[in-house]
């Protein structure tokens, strides 16, 4: 049985709360286990992730019918290879009217492509709402919540965080402000720390650091195994 | 689906229609018990998306198993004929000749659904050279059924066309049809106005063919092949191509609304004889 295609698609409709940094972990997560990635940035104005990895994101700006063939299009692709959409908080709406305008689901179900929704949760009534409602609207969708406790801290033990869809969920740990700054710096790639970190950089800094990606990580790997896992024929 | 179960009283005996040969179809078969349709789609100005209209009705019809063929007045190089070449001939429908060739076939044809798209300014000279051979007056007597498909322009001098069609059409299925395929700000029309023309059009229904994004008709258009052939990403000999998804999801949506919408207004009850 071939395996399905994951199409990440990294959103909320709010801004601020951590979007480029999770497609960007996930990313980093891909290469640092030796497999390659294809990446969408929808901020065209200020590409954050595109930045990042120059060589495996496009921009696709989806105020153009241009911007939206250079996303839809190669998102439908079953290579294999996963890709990551980062959707910029000003493309939400846009985004999943586009999906809606050209029947993206079913053709991703029909091409053998999982579409996952790593969904990022604040809290606002905004964010519920739409979570809730694109919950609806495709009930067959894997939805992640991904509380961020660096952008949003303690969301999960809120009494709000229980208003949205009743989904698997992932958990980014806050950041110490002196790691924060270190993998902010431009050029500073999170696998090749990982890979081989950098003698010159402070034990404290290397560990901290090291501790935070392994949880993130290893949430990501076991979403993996689990998908291998329900993939497989022969299992009760 | 709905069915209506009233009466249907078009099953009067044949009329002598002007045109209707002698080998009449044999009622008890099945398959005859359609009796030939007759749809028209007209405008009398140009560029309000008559060709789109007939295309998408050509479309509905094959995506639901009704053989439907087609004729163009747009002598002597059709753009129908360019979308659908297999089925559409092309034909000058103020000329005797090529009206037999429409008229004439129309019980004899095995395909019981004609569509014909009249060119740019001829649908009150050809709903004349309808009436003048006496088809209008068949159809009235339910031998065949009659449709209209008026497409609107965005101006004003649409609605005085209206005043002119309805003469004709008082006992067609005619529909007034609001083309927004390519334009977004349109039918800015006075309601008073509005409201006066319409008010002739007693038997007419609105239909709406809805906003298609401009790239995916344009690739639609270089294409040059039926809707369905490029959402199902074939090129016009059945070949593979390569349409962007993006465009294709576009088209079927928009396909899928349009099929509402003449669901909606129960064409396929109509050619089917179920109305």
């Amino acid at each position: 049985m071939r395996s399905r295609t994951l199409a990440f698609i990294v959103c909320s409709p709010t801004g601020r709360v951590g979007n480029t940094i999770l497609a960007r972990l996930l990313a980093d997560y891909f290469l640092l286990s030796g497999r390659s990635f294809v990446g969408f940035d929808t901020d065209a104005h200020e590409p954050g992730f595109a930045a990042r990895f120059p060589d495996e994101v496009v921009v696709s700006d989806l105020t153009t019918i241009q911007g939206q063939m250079g996303l839809i299009d190669p998102l439908l692709v079953a290579d294999g290879v996963p890709k990551i959409v980062d959707l910029w908080h000003r493309s939400f709406d846009g985004f999943f009217t586009l999906l809606e305008h050209t029947d993206f689901m079913a053709e991703a179900r029909g091409q053998g492509i999982e579409p996952v929704l790593l969904y990022l949760a604040d809290g606002s009534p905004r964010s519920i709402d739409a979570a809730g409602r694109l919950a609806d609207r495709y009930p067959d969708l894997q939805i992640i919540l991904v509380g961020n406790d660096g952008t949003v801290p303690g969301l999960e033990s809120r009494a709000q965080f229980y208003h949205y869809p009743q989904t698997r969920t992932f958990k980014i740990a806050a950041l110490d402000p002196v790691l924060r700054q270190t993998i902010d710096e431009r050029g500073f790639s999170l696998s090749r720390f990982m890979m081989m970190p950098p003698t010159h950089m402070s034990i404290v800094v290397r560990a901290g650091l090291r501790e935070w990606l392994w949880r993130i990580f290893s949430q990501f790997k076991s979403f993996e195994l689990r998908m291998t896992l329900e993939e497989t024929e022969h299992l009760g | 689906m709905a069915r209506n179960p009233r009466p249907l009283k078009q099953q009067a005996p044949a009329k002598s229609a002007a045109q209707a040969p002698s080998s009449a179809p044999e009622p008890e078969l099945g398959l005859n018990k359609m009796k030939p349709t007759l749809i028209m789609v007209g405008a009398d100005k140009g560029g309000v998306g008559k060709t789109t209209v007939a295309r998408a009705l050509l479309d509905y019809f094959a995506s639901n198993n009704v053989i439907a063929r087609a004729f163009d007045t747009e002598f002597p190089r059709g753009t129908l004929h360019r979308f659908h070449p297999e089925i559409t001939e092309v034909v000058d429908i103020t000329q005797t000749p090529d009206q037999m060739r429409i008229l004439d076939t129309l019980n004899t044809s095995q395909v019981k659904v004609s569509v014909i798209d009249t060119r740019a300014g001829a649908l009150t000279t050809s709903l004349e050279a309808l009436r003048e051979v006496g088809f209008l007056d068949a159809a009235r007597a339910g031998d065949f059924n009659f449709m209209l498909f008026h497409v609107l322009g965005p101006s004003i001098a649409s609605l005085g066309e209206i005043a002119e069609t309805t003469p004709f059409v008082s006992d067609a299925h005619y529909f007034l049809v609001k083309n927004y395929i390519n334009d977004a700000t349109f039918f800015d029309w006075d309601p008073t106005t509005a409201q006066t023309y319409f008010g002739k059009a007693r038997n007419a229904s609105e239909v709406v063919i809805p906003k298609l994004n401009a790239m995916a008709y344009e690739q639609v258009d270089l294409a040059g092949t039926p809707w369905s052939t490029f959402v199902a990403n074939r090129t016009a000999a059945g070949e593979p191509a390569q349409h962007s998804f993006t465009l294709r999801g576009y088209v079927r949506t928009w396909q899928n609304r349009n099929a509402e919408e003449f669901k909606r207004i129960r064409l396929l009850d109509f050619v089917n004889g179920r109305i």
